[in-house]
């Protein structure tokens, strides 16, 4: 079992003053509103004319629109498209396949929800830190403001693995958390036994939007094994007896290709963002180049 | 297709074996490397497309196996060294090599060996033998090793000083070969084969020679013959020797260049006498007492082994005879007519008396007795002391060989029986010392025996029995018939180890430059070479031929390219590997 990764280990001061960057590039690109702008569904105090609608009593009488009773003789509501702040909520993967090569995977993910929480909160959004693995842990629901990016760092650091991945059961249990609709981060390599499609299926009934971030190593791709192995989950213990021939190293790459373009596929459907992140290279540089081509948009 | 080096049995038998090893190989479980992964998710898909080896689990990678059971089995008929030969090659070869005197010119042999061994090369192992034939006959391939083997048992062979035994190994293989259809005999040498001999092989032999042809007489000469006799002044411890040497007549020496020696002492120039032929010799009046004379040519020629001839020299001691008084005059006219004989009055080596005189004392006799003392005509007597020397006399054997040597059987008996009215009979019993004993009546005046030609014959080897003077004999030519014993049975030669000589083939002559030989028990020990070693018979009627129809596949290919096509199954299992095509 790995064991988790410390502060230092995860959060150099050279990653911390890298986010300073990112969130001004992120705010760059997103002048006229914030990373997490959203247009409320809820009518009320904005500053955008939306509609009139009659008065009913009770209803805020600063809204009557007094022109039109002039004119009309009846009393009619402006209605206000009314923005609201959205909430982030980082779902960082904390299972065993994070933590295996040297816990690649697990410190990218990590500094990639640092990174995000970084943006939001520099735009005054809420973050929320729900890990998973087996199981999600709600280990803070909301946080926003420049000052709590450090207190996250924390929580991040401290975070300890788990045992296997199980993403569609982390997801069912956050959807019955009756969290505030928000924008959903998921950063895992989506190793999970239970395959893509239940997890589409959990995915489905989230109410969120949903951003899928892909960490992945370039041993994914190509494993770099020959000969006579016995292959050990890291996760499930369970091995497989195999013996590695250029053709199955071709088979294995057509099935990593195809999980891939599934995950795609998947986001596509969910319409949700989809971002792979190599593992070994520097996730600030990664997520600013996202944000300077606008590719990344949830 | 026949294989060299294994038989078609073993051969299919290792494939088979091969193939065995192979599938249980492939099918064994292997050692696994193990392998922490970060998900089983793909490998799954891809196991399920090429699952791993196990011992119970489906044979899957079945062209696999077939490739590397090719391979293997193309190493290991590598190894069995397959042959094809075409359709008409499918007789037997015996391949000769002569190791005779006559291979030891200069170059022959390893001429004869160099044709042998290219030839071998290109016959089927299975179905060809090669045999030495020297002094005696030795298979050195048998059918079915390789040729290579041949080389190494040939580093200790060269010429042998003995005649040629190629004749007596072709009757021997037509003997073995009889039913077989298709025998081809290849000489490699120079030995002479007769016509007569080729006809009277089987129709399914045929014999030709392997090896190029030579003029092997030119430029040698030897000693064809060689013997001596009587000597022509007949003195009785004297023998003539007569010698012949034939060959390139270029090379025929002057009597000045032949050395004749007795003992390793030359004899003085002039004693060699050339006959009127310009082949033949003589050396009179030799003593004969047991030297060893030997016959050298100083000449050099192309072949040094018939150069050399040796003969011992009888023993021909004068017979020391006392002779009574009481005997017929006649009796004393025949021994002084006999040159072997020296009458004594003392220490006699035989006496001569009539029964009962003590004239000699305890001497080898010939004695005379009253008809009525006797029943037998002649009573030979041997000393006791035989038996316990020699073991058991062999009384019949040592009595017909007496009479023999003695003329009795000679002699006619019928008249004898009529005039003295009994029968006519001759008898051995043991005695004191060797004797004779004949009745008196025989030289008696009744009775004209001592007035017949036998009578000095009789006397003369009734003294030489009795003194135990050896035979020997007269003459012995090279490739001609020894001549028959004067008595006794056949000869019997042996050679200097004590071995039976083959006596095969009548124009054998036992004779090698180097040694002598003894024939039977006798002294007489000779030394010649066979003549067709050093004259061309005339009746050499053995054709050269080459291979050529019955040239078979050569062998070597098949070393080559059945390696070659397991590298290039090799090659291409690795390509298949590489290509993902091979587990």
């Amino acid at each position: 079992m790995s064991t988790a990764l410390t502060f230092d280990e995860l959060f150099d001061p050279g990653f911390l003053a890298s986010l300073t960057h990112l969130s001004i590039t992120a705010r760059r690109v997103a002048a006229g509103g914030r990373f997490g702008e959203k247009l409320s569904r809820d009518i009320g105090s904005g500053i955008e004319f939306k509609d009139f609608r009659p008065y009913t009593s009770g209803d805020d009488l600063r809204r009557i629109d007094w022109n039109i009773y002039k004119r009309l003789g009846r009393v009619f509501l402006r209605l206000y498209e009314e923005q609201q702040d959205l909430p982030l909520y980082l779902m960082p993967d904390l299972s065993q396949s994070m933590y295996e090569e040297r816990a690649l995977r697990a410190r990218a993910a990590l500094k990639a929800a640092l990174a995000i929480a970084a943006i939001s909160m520099n735009q005054n959004d809420s973050a929320g830190l729900v890990p998973f693995g087996e199981d999600v842990e709600v280990i803070t629901k909301g946080k926003s403001g420049k000052a709590n990016i450090m207190r996250l760092a924390r929580y991040l650091s401290g975070l300890e693995p788990q045992a296997k991945t199980d993403l569609a059961k982390s997801l069912d249990k956050l959807g019955s958390l009756n969290l505030r609709p928000g924008l959903l981060v998921i950063i895992s390599d989506f190793f999970d036994p239970a395959g893509l499609q239940r997890i589409a299926a959990t995915l489905a009934k989230i109410r969120h939007r949903v951003l899928l971030i892909q960490v992945t190593l370039a041993t994914d791709a190509d494993p770099g094994l020959q000969g006579e192995l016995r292959l050990r989950d890291c996760e499930t213990d369970e091995v497989a007896d195999i013996a590695v021939t250029p053709a199955v190293l071709k088979r294995y790459q057509k099935a990593y290709d195809r999980f891939c373009d599934e995950l795609a596929a998947l986001a596509k459907k969910r319409k949700a963002g989809l971002l792979r992140l190599d593992a070994e290279g520097d996730v600030v540089l990664q997520l600013a180049r996202l944000f300077e081509t606008g590719s990344l948009a949830v | 297709m026949s294989f060299a080096n294994l038989s078609p049995l073993a051969v299919a038998g290792g494939i088979a074996a091969l193939a065995a090893v192979l599938y249980v190989l492939q099918r064994l479980r292997i050692r696994f490397r193990e392998q922490r992964v970060a998900t089983l998710l793909f490998w799954k898909e891809a196991l399920n497309e090429a699952p791993v080896r196990r011992l119970t689990r489906d044979f899957r990678h079945l062209w696999a196996y077939l490739l590397i059971l090719a391979i293997c089995s193309l190493l290991w008929l590598a190894l069995a060294e397959p042959q094809w030969r075409d359709e008409g090659g499918s007789e037997f070869h015996v391949l000769l090599l002569d190791g005779s005197a006559g291979m030891a010119r200069q170059g022959r042999f390893q001429s004869a060996v160099a044709d042998l061994e290219r030839d071998l090369a290109r016959l089927p192992a299975d179905r060809r033998q090669v045999i030495w034939s020297g002094a005696g006959a030795e298979t050195l391939l048998h059918p079915g090793e390789h040729h290579l083997l041949l080389q190494g048992r040939l580093t200790q062979k060269m010429p042998e000083a003995v005649p040629a035994s190629i004749t007596r190994q072709l009757v021997q293989l037509a003997s073995v070969h009889r039913d077989e259809s298709s025998v081809q005999v290849r000489i490699y040498g120079d030995a002479p084969v007769s016509a007569a001999l080729l006809a009277s092989l089987p129709a399914g032999m045929s014999v030709v020679r392997g090896s190029t042809d030579a003029k092997h007489s030119a430029g040698n000469a030897g000693i064809t013959a060689l013997g001596v006799a009587q000597a022509a002044s007949r003195k009785w411890g004297v023998v003539d020797l007569l010698f012949r040497v034939e060959g390139d007549a270029a090379q025929l020496p002057d009597t000045d260049q032949i050395v004749v020696a007795i003992d390793d002492r030359p004899l003085p120039d002039g004693s060699v006498v050339a006959d009127a032929d310009g082949i033949s010799y003589r050396v009179s009046d030799l003593p004969a007492d047991g030297g060893l004379l030997s016959v050298a040519i100083a000449d050099e020629d192309s072949l040094a082994l018939d150069n050399r001839a040796q003969l011992r020299l009888p023993r021909r001691k004068s017979i020391r005879v006392q002779l009574s008084d009481t005997l017929p005059a006649a009796m004393a006219a025949v021994l002084r007519a006999d040159a072997a004989v020296e009458l004594v009055d003392s220490n006699p080596d035989v006496v001569i008396r009539n029964q009962g005189e003590a004239l000699g004392g305890q001497v080898a006799a010939l004695e005379f007795v009253e008809l009525g003392l006797q029943d037998e005509a002649f009573v030979l007597g041997y000393p006791e002391r035989v038996d316990s020397a020699n073991g058991p006399v062999d009384a019949p054997a040592l009595l017909r060989a007496a009479v023999q040597r003695l003329g009795l059987d000679n002699i006619d008996a019928t008249d004898l029986a009529d005039t003295t009215q009994r029968p006519v009979e001759v008898a051995m019993r043991p005695a004191s010392e060797w004797t004779i004993s004949v009745w008196r009546e025989l030289i008696g005046d009744d009775y004209n025996f001592v007035r017949t030609r036998s009578f000095p014959l009789f006397v003369a080897q009734s003294l030489r029995w009795l003194a135990g003077v050896e035979q020997w004999y007269p003459y012995l030519a090279a490739g001609h018939p020894v001549p028959a014993p004067p008595v006794g049975d056949a000869p019997t030669f042996v050679d200097a180890g004590g071995r039976a000589l083959d006596t095969l083939g009548a124009d054998f002559i036992p004779a090698r430059a180097d040694q002598l030989h003894r024939l039977g028990g006798e002294p007489l020990e000779v030394s010649l070479i066979h003549r067709d070693t050093t004259v061309v018979p005339a009746d050499n009627a053995l054709p050269s031929a080459g291979l050529g129809a019955f040239d078979i596949d050569v062998t070597r290919d098949s070393l080559i390219w059945l390696p070659l096509l397991a590298l290039l199954g090799l090659l291409a299992e690795w390509w298949l590997y590489r290509k993902g095509q091979m587990p």
